[in-house]
């Protein structure tokens, strides 16, 4: 069995194999030709490898967590948040050539690839059958103090490169492919498994490319998120003539027993509330607010949910009501904790008020955003971008997270308003979707909206078979 | 992770409604703070991060006045304003321009020879207001006659018509540095000291109600002139004090709206401040209730809670709050005693996130900390 993983640079489309063959088969370059395209070719060859004994591996982007607490007051310290910088890594190579004029050029050679300017040099790792890739950003590659001293032609240098915490992939993983959500009712679920994935951040969330193509062109807004538990609570309660003003209301039937028990056992998880109302009159008049309750006793009041002034459609609207970690409830003892959410109707002025509470949308959920921007058409798509692949290779994160507006044949027409976390894919988790109109919250619970989810797996080294 | 988003968008007199989306500031920030205080609401948010030299010229030359909003990772609005000053650093050479010292309307107030009071008529630079707002500057020169007068007034409108441009060279040995850009945002609170008005009515009305009335986009309401704010009256509460409705000359809209709600509602003192989609809140100070907790915390945790232990997020965290650390609570604390050992009224928030920490500090009232007494921007 071979040990030795295949590393190589990829810039301006060439490849330039760094795993050539060690000591004493490496091949000298002789001054023509591009001997560094094919691996048993190449006159590069890593400080670490196969006939060396300790085969280079990259090293994986250690993880900076920020704490809080600790000594004096109590031991240890609880993780706040983590994330992962970029690598600094050195990497011993030797370059074999016939002349010192053409050892000089290999190493320049080295340094101008690695520090392209047009789009950065990539990193590319075969440990196994598949490859790993990297972003360099930059690099230095200082000569050892032997040099121009090496025997037999061969010289020496060391890397200095700054590259991405996690590689990428060549080509992404489509999760949903032209799939019909629907927007809260119907034939169509609005909560779809992503399946399986691939990668090591499973845990910890990888980018997803998203595309959203609501039926309606009205729909100018899309809340998505991934979710382990997406509940629907039918209520189906209207109050009528409501002319109570806050903190007055009327409360509507609540919607209870909501199992949130995997809150317990997954400290990632948050509580969404999101609820639909319908045939409403004078809506902008009208003020939803309530609390999330967690012993579903009459009058409790736990858990706050934002007051909110409905828009001005009349027909149906969905409120988005705010995400919450409900702490409280993760604790030993409430082994199967449920809760309630309980809404109030009122008037903002004493104006009467009538709305049907239709149903409240409850989500278990990792990451949740909205996207923003006008359509011109059906057909105009509404996209949430995670990765990306202007390095020309691989699929890596981006840099800030992109929404936008295009065309059905993705002509740019504006960019979209993000809130939120962009989805990422977990391990379990399902894709959450709604549409609605951003001026007066119109939703029409039996639209469809088409989605495309692909993922962009990201590693912390080599991948072998994964 | 801590995917905050500063959205900016173009600068548009449009009342509440941002104007378009022209920036999303996710992922590149290097640091970000904001504050929000008991009295004005959203007060100031920085944010630091590294561009290229065209970009940092873009935001210096055409970016003041852009709205704000900052988005939490639950898309929740967290802080809400515009760009008031810019600073970037080339290097060892430092830019910056700001909107504070800058006024296009301006009139002067002298006495005549006769020793009457008077004022010239005001002059505007109408380019000027209708790409930043009006902003209203008042100089007094004592006594002279009207065409000095006149005069004073259009030099300092040709003086201070523009964004304050200040620049900062230094040229020295050492590190050159790199092209670092800091945006400073203000509250929309601040726009109410840019305006200023009279009224001559002398009724008595309720001081909540002429703050809704001072908001509004006609009549007495500021918004016939700065259509910046909200018009909702719906977060104002009555607070039962009337107040006359004469405003004097030359005072300005925060002025005597800090005025009708330093009063209070008879019993307590007030609250205030301008907040999400720029809404104005005036409600009852939670010192009144001071054993009505809203926040506590462990000494041996770092993080903040509310009164039912769930974790409160650094960025989520509001003035007008009961605070207390649970450790230090004593047996018998006063029921009606905001500050006692354990426990404090929060006057001010300052969330601060950066590389190495992320935290918000709850300041007390009567706060001598100097960048309270600095972050009213734009007066």
């Amino acid at each position: 069995m071979g040990t030795k993983n295949t590393v190589y640079l990829i810039a301006g489309g060439t490849n330039y194999y760094l795993s050539g063959q060690a000591t004493p088969s490496q091949v000298k370059y002789a001054g023509s030709g591009t001997p560094w395209t094919v691996e048993s070719t190449s006159p590069y060859e890593l400080a670490n490898n196969d006939v060396t004994g300790s085969v280079w591996v990259p090293e994986p982007a250690p993880r900076q967590t920020l704490y809080s607490g600790g000594p004096p007051f109590r031991n240890g310290r609880t993780p706040i948040s983590t994330a992962y910088d970029h690598i600094v890594e050195p990497v011993g190579i030797q370059m074999k050539a016939t002349t010192k004029d053409n050892a000089i050029f290999l190493l320049r050679q080295l340094d101008q690839i690695l520090n392209l300017s047009s789009a950065p040099c990539i990193l590319a790792v075969q440990g196994g059958t598949n490859t790993t890739y990297y972003e360099i950003s930059g690099a230095d590659v200082p000569v050892l103090p032997t040099y121009l001293s090496e025997p037999d032609g061969v010289f020496r240098a060391t890397i200095n490169w700054t590259r991405s915490p996690h590689g990428g992939v060549s080509s992404l993983t489509t999760l949903l492919s032209s799939s019909t959500f629907g927007n809260g009712s119907g034939a169509n679920a609005n909560t779809k498994s992503l399946g399986a994935i691939t990668g090591d951040l499973i845990y910890e969330g990888m980018p997803l490319n998203i595309r959203f193509t609501p039926s309606s062109v009205a729909y100018d807004r899309v809340y998505a998120a991934t979710v382990s538990e997406r509940v629907k609570t039918s209520v189906s309660d209207t109050i009528a003539g409501d002319t109570s003003i806050y903190p007055v209301g009327v409360q509507f039937l609540a919607a209870s027993g909501i199992d949130v028990s995997t809150l317990r056992t997954d400290t990632r998880l948050r509580f969404r509330v999101l609820a639909r109302l319908k045939t409403l009159t004078n809506p902008t008049k009208a003020r939803v607010w309530g609390y999330v309750n967690y012993a579903n006793i009459l009058g409790q009041t736990d858990v706050p949910l934002p007051i909110v002034t409905l828009g001005a459609n009349t027909a149906a609207q969905l409120i988005d009501l705010g995400g919450y970690p409900l702490d409280t409830l993760r604790n030993v003892i409430m082994t199967a904790p449920a809760v309630a959410v309980v809404l109030y109707l009122s008037s903002t002025d004493g104006t009467s008020v009538t709305a049907t509470l239709d149903y409240v949308e409850t989500l278990l959920y990792y990451d949740f955003a909205s996207a923003t921007g006008a359509r011109s058409t059906s057909t105009d798509r509404i996209y949430m971008l995670g990765a990306q692949n202007l390095n020309g290779a691989a699929y890596l994160p981006t840099q800030t997270p992109q929404s936008f507006v295009t065309s059905s044949a993705d002509v740019w027409r504006k960019m979209a308003l993000i809130r939120g976390t962009l989805p990422r894919a977990y391990s379990g988790a399902s894709l959450y979707v709604a549409a609605v109109r951003s001026s007066d919250n119109n939703h029409t619970d039996t639209d469809t909206i088409t989605v495309n989810a692909q993922l962009a797996p990201l590693y912390r080294t080599i991948r072998g078979g994964g | 992770m801590i995917p905050i988003n500063v959205a900016v968008f173009a600068f548009a007199a449009t009342g509440a409604t941002p104007g378009t989306l022209i920036a999303n500031l996710a992922g590149r920030l290097d640091t970000y703070e904001h504050t929000i205080s008991a009295v004005g609401g959203f007060e100031s948010l920085t944010c630091t991060l590294v561009v290229s030299f065209e970009e940092a010229i873009d935001w210096l030359n055409n970016r003041l006045m852009c709205g704000c909003i900052a988005y939490g990772p639950d898309a929740q609005i967290i802080w809400e304003g515009y760009l008031a000053s810019v600073e970037a650093q080339f290097g060892q050479e430092q830019r910056s321009a700001s909107l504070e010292g800058m006024s296009n309307r301006v009139r002067v107030r002298y006495t005549t020879v006769l020793g009457t009071q008077a004022v010239t008529a005001t002059a505007s630079d109408t380019a000027r207001q209708a790409r930043y707002g009006v902003k209203d500057l008042v100089l007094s020169v004592g006594e002279t006659v009207s065409a000095v007068a006149i005069n004073t007034r259009d030099r300092a409108l040709a003086q201070y018509k523009n964004p304050v441009m200040t620049p900062t060279t230094q040229i020295a040995t050492g590190d050159l540095g790199d092209a670092r850009l800091t945006l400073t945002f203000a509250g929309w609170y601040t726009t109410l000291g840019w305006v200023i008005t009279a009224r001559t009515s002398t009724s008595n009305t309720d001081t909540g109600t002429q703050v809704g009335d001072l908001i509004q986009a006609s009549g007495v309401g500021i918004g016939a002139t700065n259509n910046f704010l909200a018009t909702s009256r719906l977060s104002i509460i009555t607070t039962g004090v009337a107040d006359t409705e004469l405003i004097a000359a030359d005072t300005t809209y925060q002025q005597k709206i800090e005025s009708l709600l330093g009063k209070g509602n008879g019993t307590d003192r007030l609250a205030w401040g301008i907040y999400e989609d720029r809404a104005m809140h005036v409600e009852v100070w939670a010192g009144a209730t001071p054993t009505d907790i809203h926040y506590q915390r462990y000494l041996g945790d770092g993080r903040l809670y509310d009164a039912s232990d769930n974790v409160v997020q650094p960025w989520d965290a509001r003035p007008n709050r009961m605070y207390q650390v649970v450790d230090l609570l004593d047996a018998g604390p006063a029921s009606d005693t905001p500050d006692a050992a354990a426990r404090f009224f929060v006057e001010r928030v300052v969330c601060s996130v950066s590389n190495d920490s992320i935290g918000v500090a709850l300041e007390p009232a009567n706060t001598n900390a100097l960048d309270a007494l600095l972050a009213r921007l734009g007066g």
